[in-house]
């Protein structure tokens, strides 16, 4: 027989009446079963309604999961933070040179990060090439839960990615809440906007196959003078994410090459660019540091960057890739455009890219600015 | 490891994963591991070893002979040792949960002393009594009596009592995750700026803490005594309504009721029966009448109760001040006793609901005042913010920290809390079936989800009863 509180201070009572449930056994439990199917499927959807569908402000959110959309036979992927994503474009490669090509980038990407989004990617597809910013190589540690999201986020649920965000986490962060993100955004509650609904399922794409695209000019300003480091050393967590990122490109038979981008800041130090040298010269790698190569890039900081020298615009973006698509070319990366299948895919592409650029330019010449830059 | 941490809930799943497959016999071993690892994990287990082997050997050689000495002895050791963690002069660290360990393990001795309760022979037993991981961070303190019966004697796997634990633990979840920490931060704030958030400040700050602490220490107790159902263990019940008292005494014993039981029980009636308190009875009897010199003695030993009710919060002016306003509170209402006898008969309405509306208002509103000791610094700033409530408000909006959502949430919170302690609503949340029962509560872990403060970008905030 059951036993009633009577001296509660909360609304429970032990009425043991649960037990009830047993007595028709199958019709219960089948409704209990329900109950939880369904109690599930609420937390599902209250998980896609509280995840940042990242389409306004920090665009830089949706890239990662963007790649899943996109076709899977891309001869050349390159990975890595900013300096990837913002100073390539594989329209450009593909437009100039025939290459297919797609960014894995994320903001400030960590090298291990870049590994396990490789890793994640030759799942879906076996490029014949690989690009890696060296840029990351400058980070020792995970730098800060927000950035982590912003690649961690976007990545489909896989042994990657658990491994991923164990090698990321900051202090104060936990697994679980990058398995169940709602345990991290529940509190959106407070900022709900109608992009959370409308993108619910789908989000529309903000980049041109990891492209980010920025029509508008900032010239080259004073930069600050780089500080002494004391100790110039990368570190040895970078290039043990290196070596694996070698060694995964070897095994699937996809050559590495390490790029860093043609832009002054933040700073590539000498002492790096001599470290990252010597471990391309050991292992037969190809490294370009376009640094040393703006002039034959044409880059002119007056004109090519939109933040005074941070990032690439479009014009420096489709100079460099032009450069970058040349040097593919001469390593063996064959013109598909005799594809037809594959050179419809790409025009659709090209035709989403020249209406990106003639709205920003347009836009530019109105209000002097690109407030609105996405397709 | 918070009852809110994640490793918790893991420590908990695995535990009452493994429990109902060990065999009867051994269930309360696999507690005592648990107690004993969770305990470990929050380090200090050498302080609660080492009450557990004093009150073992204090209750073999009192099995032997009713010794006062070795309950003095005991009592030396470990309300000593209690006594200088909680002095901060001393700077020791204060082991997690000792007030309440010692408390427990005091109430088996001096009930062993006067065979009001069986002799626990086994040592890891007695340990387990002594360590039962749900109870142990912030209460209730249970008597061996209570207790044994079903902690060693654990009954079989009971759907009822899972889904009797499941709700405790949810509601729990919903005042602390949801009330409580979202309300904390405007507290704290306000406790820190003592210059800047006076007058209105401080009686809103004094309200708010009445809610947080409420909302904290039950949603802990409620968590307690849910968990401890999941392993068919039964613990005291710690509050009845509290907020519903006309009177400090009654609510007093409506709040924390195992800890003032015990002070009655363990402290307040021996001193009033010792015989040197007969014998100051008999003296001030002589000198001041047989009414006051009657009641004299009673007021000393409450004065002394309460003085050391507020050295068990701690062994600060704020607490020794506080249990001592408690105490000349509660003496003032027993003078003022013949008073409010005449005034009932003579003003009828004082015996309506509406008079006794106003009682518990008023007893609610004094509770806020009292408890300001234990909100700010030091005695002589909690009396400047006292009196700066009945000063002039500047009527300056000053930031406090909460958006209007969060005010709105805690607002919501706080009417069902108040819709769900009365007698109907439960009624017809048990009059449902299981099923409608269970949906219920799926859709309040939902909005515990949602609305509960937790995860990374917040502060985890342990229970406050934690510290004592």
């Amino acid at each position: 027989m059951a036993t009633t509180l009577t001296n509660s201070s909360t609304t429970v009572s032990d009425t043991g009446s649960a037990g009830s449930c047993l007595t028709h056994p199958q019709g219960r439990f089948g409704r209990i079963l329900i109950c939880i199917l369904l109690t599930v499927a609420a937390l599902f959807l209250l998980n896609k309604l509280f995840m940042p569908k990242y389409m306004s402000g920090i665009y830089e959110g949706a890239l990662v999961a963007e790649y899943y959309a996109s076709e899977k036979n891309h001869q050349l992927l390159i990975i890595g933070d900013c300096e990837a994503y913002e100073n390539i474009s594989p329209i450009t490669l593909w437009e100039e040179y025939g290459i297919t090509s797609y960014i894995r980038g994320s903001a400030q990407q960590l090298t291990w990060q870049s590994y396990y989004l490789l890793e994640d990617a030759f799942r879906y597809e076996k490029p014949q090439t690989v690009i890696f910013s060296v840029l990351a190589m400058k980070y020792k540690t995970p730098q800060s839960e927000a950035y982590n999201r912003l690649t961690l986020d976007g990545m489909r649920l896989s042994s990657s990615k658990i491994e991923a965000i164990k090698t990321s986490m900051t202090q104060g962060e936990s697994l679980i809440s990058y398995l169940l993100p709602l345990f991290r955004y529940h509190d959106r509650w407070q900022e709900l906007s109608w992009d959370d609904v409308r993108y619910l399922f789908k989000r529309r794409g903000v980049s041109h196959n990891g492209f980010m695209m920025r029509c508008d000019v900032k010239p080259l300003g004073s930069l600050p003078t780089p500080p002494k480091l004391g100790d110039y050393a990368l570190s040895e967590n970078c290039w043990a994410y290196l070596d694996k990122i070698r060694e995964l490109c070897a095994e699937h038979g996809a050559e590495l090459i390490l790029v860093k981008a043609p832009v002054p800041y933040p700073h590539w130090y000498p002492e790096w660019d001599a470290q990252v040298s010597d471990y391309a010269v050991n292992h037969r790698l190809l490294y370009l540091n376009a640094l040393n190569e703006l002039d034959a890039i044409g880059i002119n900081f007056t004109y090519d960057t939109y933040d005074g020298g941070l990032h690439l615009n479009l014009n420096g973006a489709e100079k460099f890739s032009r450069y970058l698509g040349g040097l593919l070319n001469e390593r063996g990366l064959p013109d598909l455009r005799h594809d037809e299948e594959i050179s419809a895919i790409w025009a659709e592409k090209v035709r989403e890219y020249t209406a990106m650029k003639d709205a920003q330019l347009a836009e530019l010449e109105i209000t002097g600015r690109v407030a609105t830059f996405l397709k | 490891m918070s009852f809110t941490s994640q490793n918790f809930l893991f420590f908990l799943t695995v535990i009452f994963a493994v429990y109902y497959l060990v065999p009867h016999k051994f269930r309360w071993a696999l507690l005592l591991i648990g107690s004993l690892f969770f305990y470990a994990c929050s380090g200090f287990i050498l302080y609660i070893l080492a009450t557990i082997i004093t009150t073992y050997i204090a209750g073999i050689l009192l099995e032997k002979k009713r010794s006062r000495l070795v309950v003095t002895a005991w009592f030396i050791i470990n309300a000593g040792w209690l006594l200088m963690v909680k002095i901060p002069s001393f700077g020791l660290l204060m082991p997690l949960g000792i007030s309440f360990y010692t408390f427990q393990s005091a109430s088996y001795i001096l009930d062993l002393y006067r065979k009001k309760t069986q002799i626990e022979r086994n040592p890891l037993k007695l340990a387990l009594f002594v360590s039962f991981f749900p109870q142990i961070i912030q209460g209730p303190i249970s008597r061996h009596n209570d207790l044994a019966q079903t902690l060693f004697n654990p009954q079989e796997f009971s759907i009822a009592n899972i889904s009797y634990g499941m709700r405790r633990i949810l509601w729990g979840f919903f005042k602390k995750l949801v009330i409580a920490d979202r309300l904390l931060p405007a507290i704290k704030l306000m406790s820190a700026s003592t210059e800047t958030f006076t007058g209105g400040y401080a009686a809103l700050n004094v309200l708010l803490y009445a809610v947080v602490l409420y909302a904290d220490f039950t949603g802990g107790i409620d968590i307690t005594i849910g968990i401890a159902r999941f392993f068919g263990v039964r613990v005291s019940e710690n509050f009845n309504k509290p907020f519903y008292s006309a009177n400090i005494a009654e609510y007093w014993r409506r709040w924390h009721i195992t800890m003032g039981t015990w002070f009655r029980d363990y402290l307040f009636y021996p001193l009033s029966v010792c015989r040197p308190m007969r014998r100051f009875s008999k003296i001030s009897r002589h000198y001041l009448g047989n009414n006051f010199g009657k009641r004299l003695p009673v007021y000393i030993t409450t004065i002394v109760t309460w003085f050391a009710t507020g050295l068990w919060h701690g062994a600060t002016a704020n607490f020794i001040a506080w249990g001592l306003a408690n105490g000349l509170v509660i003496i003032l209402s027993q003078e003022c006793e013949p008073l409010y006898k005449h005034f009932h008969t003579k003003f009828t309405f004082s015996n309506s609901r509406y008079y006794h509306g106003f009682a518990i208002v008023r007893t609610f509103l004094l509770m806020c005042a009292i408890r300001s000791f234990d909100i700010y610094a030091g005695v002589g700033t909690t009396l400047h913010m006292l009196f700066s409530m009945f000063r002039p408000w500047h009527a300056v909006i000053i930031d406090i920290g909460l958006p209007m959502q969060n005010w709105l949430v805690a607002a919501l919170g706080v009417m069902l809390l108040i819709i769900a302690g009365h007698e109907e609503p439960r009624r017809r949340f048990e009059s449902l079936n299981p099923v409608a029962k269970l949906s219920l509560c799926l859709l309040f872990l939902c909005v515990i989800i949602v609305f509960g403060v937790y995860g990374y970008g917040y502060d985890a905030n342990q229970f406050i009863y934690n510290r004592f």
